[in-house]
């Protein structure tokens, strides 16, 4: 598990990371959201032992000192342009990661690129940027690490490519208890993918939840009301976390007991009443709207 | 992975692309071809290592080049995310690019010298007996010198934060010390010490603190004697600023590489102790600098002393202030606060303004000096003009050239009765110091030799009175031993006497009496010379004596009354009276130089004489140019005249550089 804990950052004037706590448990894909310059980066960048925080501390399976080699042994960082040697190819990026990392698996770079149709023999500097990023997403998962740092991890694969990298990723975290930390600035890329999810803003931390129990707690619905209803009471009750009515049709989102909250529905006695699925973005909109944040602002 | 595995891995890992051995074996191999084709021709003037400029630049430059090569990384952010998120420890990664640059030049460098050295031992047997010795010495004065600019390269690299800047600084600490004693000492203490000639100390300090002079005097650059430099072995003092020029630079290396952030990498420098010495060194240099060169181009300090001392203050603060000005302004970003280091700033001015500040308030001092009774070893005399020819004198009055100066100071280096004579002089000389630079006659050059071995160097401007007093000095024994060196009468038995009378030498075939005899009486006349006899009268001829061992040859300047030195010459066979008046004369060349507008040609005019009323003319003028001597005491018009004269002993011609008398 990794924790953070009152972890802050400056550079020189600028906070990029400020006073940020939360933990990351084994065996999960957490995501790490935020607007340019809110900060992930650098949060990568301390977890992987390239920068110092200013204060604070990072724990890894309980290790404080994660500069020590054999706790960097158990994780890789995948920036998010990372660096080749000059006209090094894929396989010799392989070795040299082998060099490094005591449990790579090299016929499983082998394995993966031929999957992918990469020629582990040609430099990578002729790659596209997308074939550059599967390469390197290739040796990340064959690393053998225990936890992947990844930036912007799908950030240039296009939609075909990024199931089957999301596809990878499932496989490897299913075969072994592997924990990837991504940070990305697009929802989309973490919501079908991503258990827990962290927002950065300005350096701190919105929220870091875990996605299922979000969405078990937040309920949406479409309802048509009878002519002359009026739900006015509905929409301002507690529960309620937003209400759009147009006409006689309302969208409800209400945060609460699915069961209590349609109960709660049914006394205004709706023609029409259906619990529709949320989308990870929605449900992270409605919760950040309910603590207050306008998190339109936050994911933009 | 054990640490030794792994830093052994990572030395492998450091040869990537293989650069430095690329560059690095290459160099040293076409070095050592290139030498070896040079011995195979001449092994008496070429030197491998001690000795050999082109090692000193090759082993400056790839110190600097493999150094930057190395650590480039730590310029590099991406390089710097992949490799610092390794499961390796940064100092492991810096060290063990450390050792990989070492070992690609200490190698190659090693193999290439040993394989000169024996392939010369086996062409040399002189140099077959120091072939070890030297070839030891050569390697490691060779490595020394690596050692500093590969350190030095390093420390820019761990302290600057992007390639413009480290290239900067690299560039400011190679030139840091010459700069700022040649344009910035040596300027205030020319302008502000009216005495001043050099300051051995300030020299030291330049052969100290600059690199380039370090290594050239680690690795014997400035010999050529074949003997001297297969015995050479640098003085323990710059072994010692070698070491500390190393040492130094280790330790900023190796503090900086495990204090450096990361994500300063692309700023000016990585820390702000780093921007802050930079700011200050730089500040200091351009300050001082800037307020020397205002004081040179005005010429203000010989007028005005106080005035150009609050000039040099004023203008050295302000170049200290806009220097920091800008640096600061060019440190930061975004919202800058020009001013944060406001006592830094302050700091700064004072020392520059102290700097400068120290030559006028050190002037009268330095001026005023003579050493205490009892603490001279010696004294060096020069008088400019006196003891030299025309060229020579002109050449020191015109272009500054300290050449003949300085041999003069070794050569006539009075400790004895001329010790005593000389000090009473020089204080005579300071007592009634001119301030009037009209009356100036000539310059004297003192040099006192210390006993605990400082040398202190004075120029005193004379006047003709102080010349004329010299002659207490100058008629002195020791003086003139110096002046008109002989051999000793008892150690000429083996030499070879002969007579020059300015157009050709005549051997003498003298038997060991009659060498003794010769001898000594030039050492009586030499005793009887006073100086106002010079103002008349030339040279009869030379009597050059050679001992057959190297470097032992006299010259002996024979005036008209050095009676006993002519009697015998005249006993022995010479006409020591005959000259060029007495020869037959075929033609006389002379050029005459004058002035003409810019980019014209022209400006010498030739004359060419063979009728013999125009040589019955201009004959009783000349004089050998050989024979000028004296250009102070007894002045010639230096026109330049070509002679052409019948030697009828072998009727054939000679043709003879000539000066004439003046008329």
């Amino acid at each position: 598990m990794i924790e953070l804990k009152n972890l802050t950052k400056h550079f020189d004037r600028i906070c990029a990371v400020n006073d940020i706590s939360f933990n990351i448990p084994d065996g999960v894909m957490f995501g790490i959201l935020g607007t340019n310059g809110a900060g992930k980066t650098t949060l990568l960048r301390i977890l992987a032992g390239i920068l110092e925080a200013d204060s604070g501390t990072v724990c890894i399976d309980g290790e404080k000192k994660i500069y020590k080699r054999g706790c960097k042994e158990n994780l890789f960082f995948l920036p998010d342009e990372p660096y080749y040697f000059p006209n090094a190819t894929l396989k010799e990026m392989a070795e040299f990661y082998a060099g490094q990392y005591p449990k790579m698996d090299k016929p499983g770079v082998s394995g993966m690129a031929e999957s992918l149709e990469l020629d582990m023999h040609r430099p990578l500097r002729t790659f596209s940027k997308g074939m550059k990023r599967q390469a390197f997403l290739i040796l990340a998962l064959c690393s053998g690490t225990k936890y992947l740092l990844c930036d912007e991890v799908f950030d240039g694969l296009d939609p075909i490519v990024t199931e089957v990298m999301k596809n990878l990723f499932r496989t490897e975290m299913r075969e072994r208890r592997f924990t990837v930390v991504v940070a990305s600035h697009k929802l989309n890329d973490l919501e079908d993918i991503c258990g827990s999810i962290g927002i950065l803003h300005k350096g701190g931390l919105v929220t870091a939840r875990d996605m299922k129990e979000s969405a078990g707690e937040i309920h949406k619905y479409q309802c048509v009301f009878p002519e002359g209803a009026d739900i006015r009471p509905l929409s301002v009750r507690e529960e309620m976390v937003k209400c759009t009515v147009d006409g006689h049709f309302a969208t409800l989102v209400i945060k609460g007991e699915g069961q209590i909250a349609e109960t709660m529905i049914r006394t205004w006695n709706p023609l029409f009443l259906k619990e529709v699925p949320m989308t990870l973005e929605e449900t992270f909109i409605a919760e950040m709207e309910g603590k207050g944040y306008d998190i339109r602002k936050v994911l933009q | 992975m054990t640490s030794v595995k792994c830093f052994s891995n990572w030395v492998k890992e450091a040869g990537r692309g293989h650069l430095c051995a690329f560059l690095s074996w290459g160099i040293l191999i076409i070095y050592g071809i290139t030498m070896l084709t040079r011995l195979s021709f001449d092994t008496d003037n070429t030197w491998f290592g001690i000795g050999s400029t082109e090692l000193v630049w090759i082993c400056a430059g790839l110190g600097i080049v493999l150094a930057f090569f190395e650590f480039f990384y730590l310029l590099q952010p991406k390089k710097q995310d992949l490799y610092y998120s390794l499961p390796v420890s940064k100092n492991m990664i810096f060290w063990s690019r450390y050792v990989h640059g070492l070992a690609h030049f200490l190698v190659p460098m090693a193999f290439v010298l040993a394989v000169c050295g024996i392939y010369e031992g086996s062409l040399d047997m002189q140099f077959l007996k120091a072939s070890v010795s030297y070839t030891g010495k050569s390697i490691l004065t060779a490595a020394a010198v690596f050692l500093i600019f590969y350190h030095l390269g390093a420390v820019c690299l761990t302290v600057c934060g992007n390639i413009v800047t480290a290239v900067l600084s690299c560039g400011v600490l190679l030139t840091f010390g010459d700069f700022f004693l040649q344009n910035v000492c040596d300027v205030f203490a020319c302008g502000f010490f009216r005495t001043y000639y050099r300051l051995p100390l300030v020299e030291k300090l330049l052969e100290i603190l600059s690199p380039l002079s370090l290594a050239g005097r680690l690795t014997g650059s400035r010999l050529y004697e074949k003997n001297e430099i297969l015995t050479f072995v640098p003085q323990p003092v710059f072994v010692c600023a070698a070491s500390v020029w190393i040492g130094a630079a280790l330790l900023i290396f190796a503090f900086a590489v495990r204090k450096r952030k990361t994500e300063r990498t692309g700023r000016d420098f990585v820390f702000y102790a780093a921007e802050s010495t930079a700011e200050a060194a730089l500040g200091i240099l351009v300050g001082s600098w800037f307020a020397a060169f205002l004081l040179d181009i005005s010429g203000l300090t010989r007028r005005n002393a106080l005035a150009a001392g609050i000039l040099a203050a004023v203008s050295c603060a302000a170049a200290v202030l806009a220097v920091h000005c800008l640096l600061e302004w060019k440190f930061q970003s975004g919202r800058r606060r020009i001013f944060r280091r406001k006592f830094q700033l302050a700091a700064e001015i004072l020392a520059a303004v102290c700097i400068c500040g120290a030559f006028p308030a050190g002037a009268g001092s330095f001026d005023g000096y003579f050493p205490e009774e009892g603490k001279t070893e010696a004294v060096g005399v020069s008088i400019d003009g006196l003891g030299m020819d025309y060229s020579s004198w002109q050449y020191i009055i015109h272009s500054g050239d300290t050449y003949q100066t300085d041999l003069q100071l070794t050569e006539y280096r009075l400790e004895e009765e001329g010790l005593a004579a000389a000090l009473a002089w020089i204080h005579n000389l300071q007592g009634g110091r001119m301030t009037e630079t009209e009356n100036v006659y000539t310059n004297a050059t003192i040099c006192y030799y210390m006993k605990d071995g400082s040398e202190h160097y004075r120029t005193y401007p004379m006047t003709y009175a102080d010349f004329e007093s010299f002659a207490s000095v100058y008629e002195t024994e020791e003086y003139k031993e110096k002046a008109y060196p002989a051999p000793e009468p008892d150690k000429t038995e083996n030499a070879r006497f002969a007579w020059y009378n300015g157009v050709k030498e005549t051997d003498m075939k003298l038997t060991e009496d009659e060498k003794e005899a010769l001898s000594a009486a030039y050492e009586t006349d030499r005793i009887s010379l006073k100086m106002s006899e010079l103002e008349d009268v030339l040279p009869l001829g030379f009597l050059r004596v050679d001992s057959g061992e190297q470097r032992r040859a006299w010259e002996m300047p024979v005036y008209p009354s050095f009676g006993q030195t002519r009697g015998l010459l005249a006993k022995y066979g010479v006409q020591p009276e005959k000259g060029i008046q007495d020869y037959p004369m075929i033609s006389i060349e002379m050029y005459e130089t004058y002035g003409v507008p810019a980019n014209t040609s022209g400006g010498v005019s030739w004359k060419y004489y063979d009728a013999p009323e125009d040589i019955a003319r201009w004959q009783p003028r000349l004089v050998p140019e050989y024979f000028d001597l004296q250009p102070l005491l007894c002045p010639l018009d230096y026109s330049e005249v070509k002679a052409v004269v019948e030697n009828t002993d072998t009727n054939s011609t000679l043709e003879v550089e000539c000066v004439l008398k003046s008329e």
